[in-house]
């Protein structure tokens, strides 16, 4: 078998995830386009917190893991790239759980990640900033701020 | 004790004929708290011996009634503490507000659940955990499987019963006792027959009954390849009768009704006439017994010019008049329009059964095989009826509430023992209910053994190593790879067989197959029609090991893959496709020497190890063959424990042995029985 920890935990979690999952959100293993999984590479939904600027709005995260999860976390991005003072112009989400050198821990599951990203949307964290563009606007125009948001989440409406 | 018994929650699955016996006795016994499964609403023929039911209840859910009435039944409370709460008793079961809180007794609540309980939805796991044990009274393998699994995966004591005639009976199934399951010694849902019994080599009125089925399907089955007889009219030799069915099953109707009745002529004719011919050609029948004879052509001839066909249901037709039978029919199902035409069989469908009894007799003659059968005898064995017996049911019910009151004891002392302990320590929950040592394996007999006994009891069996069900065994399967679809082997095994409901499945650590709750369908339906080899993730190989995962039943398996695309003998391969390796659940007796109920307690907990095909008398492993129209024809209140799958009625009276251990005769059947090699 080629899978190793990573693949299991990684079968586990899809299972886990089936079983029970917060409402909204979606998390999948993407498709390799022959009929299988690529269980390395997952796709998930996060909606935007109701009764936030965010909501209704639900952002497509994409999740890699590597051989070495979970003692390393998975690299997570918004695709596309997210207006948020902690998401990196390339898209990749700045938090701390998601950091090996911070709050990561093999423990972490899947869920608790996607809804760490979930609490981030409508609380940045102005220490870590990422992209200068929401940042700057966050910290010194929160009226602009708050109508990019709104159409961040337009935008980003699920059908 | 008897605190506990008003205060314990049970489930009790099916309110039919063991249901209501057992309804009544939960109630008598002062039971407060049950709740009931049935997706049955009553029907006249049930009043006779399903005691809580009567003439005004027909056509009302069984388990209404049945929770109304029992709840009558539990006796008022005459505490002598408590005097003036001893009147007025008869709750209604959504009455909810008692008398005897004074008691910290639960007020006495019959809920009915009318619905399947393979309902995923609505009757899972934790649903199951809520009670202190559960009872089946049940009548199919199907049902009782899915039961089984639950208790298992809740870790709840279950009490199983089952009757059939004069002979029942009942066992208890606990995960952590280290009992045998339900699954762990009993075979499939499925009748089976070796397809090549069926398709070439008959020889008993069952045969040409379950051939008959499988015409039925080939003529009007809207997937005309699910029938056992179908044969792709592109491939190489196909039979010589399908042009001629595709031809009747694409006609039109015209005008005289001439060109139909000349479509109906020629499959009746290729049938019955040439492809059996053909098999004499080849040589098929020079050891057979007795030869086979083609069908003379004028009593074909006769019998379609014939107009009144028969309509007598207890005599037998003669052969010309199951010509001009089948002909009727076949002139019926013209002109049905579709939505009306049953696909499959279905032994309460007249024109199906006047097909059916045409049909086999027909091909008794050819074969000839003895006695034809009338309209009325051929139901008997194609709905494989067996008379239900009151008496037995009363008996069996009665013996799981004995079970019951067992499993609440043991119960009861292990609350005692852990509330007086205090907080102990693991050790108590490991040594658990331990049911192994309090419950038996009962059995119901008609004959009494020796010792004057008309009721035996043994020890609970340990569960089979090979048990998919309980304990994980590896399950082996064989099959052409090459041939077989995901549709075909998630339809014809994964689920048929083997009973998942939502399967998973992996292939080398990645999902190639995912149903049910939160499933990702789309992605992988293109996989469904591929062959196993194809599959993508490095396809189902010779060798590979596919796991399957169903969350609704929280089983997990791994399936170990053995390709074979040769098949001994004659048998063209593309007959095999139902063909699957032998199962964990390892007592299979070939099915016509089974002598039913007499292999009730079948105690071998060997290993299966390789099977081979001179090694005939060994009945614990034979290559089976899915016959999977009986899956679902499993009448009255049989299929109990071992003997649920496969009898007919002409074999009660050898099935009324008390014996324990069943040994099976070889037959001729077993030649046919294709046999595989099954990696250790």
């Amino acid at each position: 078998m080629s899978s190793g920890i990573a693949r299991g935990r990684l079968v586990e979690e899809r299972k886990a995830w089936r079983r029970d999952h917060p409402y909204g959100f979606y998390a999948r293993p993407t498709s390799k386009g022959d009929g299988s999984s690529d269980i390395m590479k997952w796709e998930a939904g996060i909606p935007g917190k109701e009764g936030t600027d965010w909501e209704r709005g639900v952002y497509k995260v994409s999740m890699e893991f590597t051989e070495d999860y979970p003692s390393k976390p998975p690299k997570c991005k918004f695709v596309p790239p997210l207006f948020h003072p902690n998401v990196y112009p390339s898209g990749t989400i700045c938090l701390s759980i998601l950091n090996e050198e911070e709050g990561w821990r093999p423990a972490i599951t899947l869920k608790q990640v996607l809804i760490g990203i979930q609490d981030l949307l409508d609380d940045p964290n102005p220490n870590s900033p990422a992209q200068s563009e929401a940042y700057q606007l966050y910290m010194n125009n929160k009226p602009e701020y708050k109508r990019r948001v709104k159409n961040e989440a337009k935008k980003n409406v699920s059908e | 004790m008897f605190h506990k018994i008003q205060t314990s929650n049970i489930l009790c699955v099916g309110a039919g004929g063991i249901g209501c016996e057992l309804l009544k006795d939960l109630a008598l016994s002062g039971f407060r708290r049950v709740q009931v499964i049935d997706l049955d609403t009553i029907d006249i023929s049930n009043l006779n011996r399903q005691l809580l039911f009567r003439s005004q209840h027909v056509g009302m859910p069984k388990c209404t009634v049945a929770c109304e009435v029992a709840t009558n039944m539990v006796p008022p409370l005459t505490l002598p503490s408590d005097d003036g709460n001893d009147d007025d008793d008869d709750e209604k079961p959504t009455n909810n507000d008692n008398n005897n809180t004074s008691n910290n007794l639960p007020s006495i609540l019959y809920q009915a659940h009318h619905g399947n309980v393979c309902d995923t939805s609505k009757f899972n796991v934790p649903f199951v955990k809520q009670f202190d044990l559960v009872v089946n009274a049940l009548d199919n393998v199907e049902a009782r499987r899915r039961v089984n699994r639950l208790c298992l995966a809740a870790d709840v004591p279950l009490i199983e019963a089952g009757t059939t005639g004069y002979l029942g009976q009942v066992t208890v199934i606990h995960k952590s006792s280290g009992v045998a399951c339900y699954e762990c010694t009993t075979q499939e849902t499925q009748k089976v027959y070796p397809i090549c019994t069926i398709r070439s080599t008959p020889s008993m009125p069952v045969h040409t009954i379950v051939w008959s089925k499988e015409l039925y399907k080939l003529l009007f089955h809207s997937k005309v390849d699910d029938s056992m007889l179908f044969e792709d009219p592109e491939g190489e030799e196909p039979s010589t009768y399908m042009a001629a069915v595709s031809n009747l099953r694409n006609s039109e109707e015209d005008k005289d009704g001439l060109l139909f009745s000349k479509a109906v002529r020629d499959v009746l004719h290729d049938l019955c006439s040439t492809e059996i011919q053909k098999q004499l050609d080849m040589g098929r029948y020079k050891a057979a017994k007795k030869t086979p004879t083609c069908l003379d052509v004028s009593i074909l001839e006769k019998g379609m010019t014939a107009i009144t066909p028969p309509s007598s249901t207890t005599d037998i037709w003669s052969l010309e008049e199951s010509v001009t039978a089948l002909a009727t029919c076949l002139r019926e199902a013209q002109t049905t329009p579709n939505e009306n035409l049953l696909e499959e069989f279905d032994k309460d469908d007249d024109m199906a059964m006047r097909f059916v009894t045409a049909a086999s007799n027909l091909r008794s003659s050819v074969f000839g095989i003895e006695p034809l059968q009338s309209l009325y005898s051929a139901k008997g064995i194609a709905g494989n009826i067996i008379p239900a017996i009151a008496t037995t049911n009363a008996i069996c019910a009665g013996l799981q509430i004995l079970q019951a009151f067992s499993i609440l004891k043991r119960q009861l002392m292990l609350e005692q023992d852990r509330s007086s302990g205090g907080e102990k320590e693991n050790g108590d929950d490991v040594a658990g209910l331990q049911l192994d040592k309090s419950c038996f394996y009962v059995n119901c007999i008609r004959n009494r053994t020796r010792n004057g006994l008309y009721l035996t009891a043994v020890p609970l069996e340990k569960p089979n190593p090979n048990c998919f069900v309980c304990k994980n065994a590896v399950i082996p399967l064989t099959l052409n790879v090459n041939e077989w679809t995901l549709q075909e082997l998630l339809h014809r095994v994964i689920k048929g067989r083997l009973g998942f409901e939502e399967p998973t499945l992996m292939l080398q650590g990645d999902f190639i197959w995912e149903e049910g709750d939160g499933a990702d369908e789309e992605e992988f339906k293109m996989n469904l029609p591929k062959k196993l080899s194809q599959l993508p993730c490095g396809g189902i190989q010779h060798g590979t090991v596919l796991e399957i995962d169903d969350n609704s039943q929280s089983l997990n398996v791994c399936v170990t893959i053995t390709h074979k695309d040769e098949w001994d003998g004659d048998e063209a391969p593309e007959d095999f496709p139902f063909v699957v390796g032998a199962l964990p659940p390892k007592k299979k007796d070939d099915v016509e020497n089974k002598p039913a109920a007499g292999a009730v307690a079948v105690s071998s907990t060997e290993p299966t190890k390789s099977v081979n095909a001179d090694n005939n008398d060994d009945d614990d492993d034979v290559v089976l063959i899915i016959d999977e129209d009986e899956a679902k024809i499993d009448t009255v209140e049989n299929g109990g424990k071992k003997m649920a799958a496969k009898r007919s009625i002409d074999e009660n009276a050898d099935g009324e042995k008390p014996t324990k251990k069943a040994k099976t005769k070889p037959s001729k059947e077993d030649n046919n029985v294709e046999v595989i090699e099954i990696e250790d």
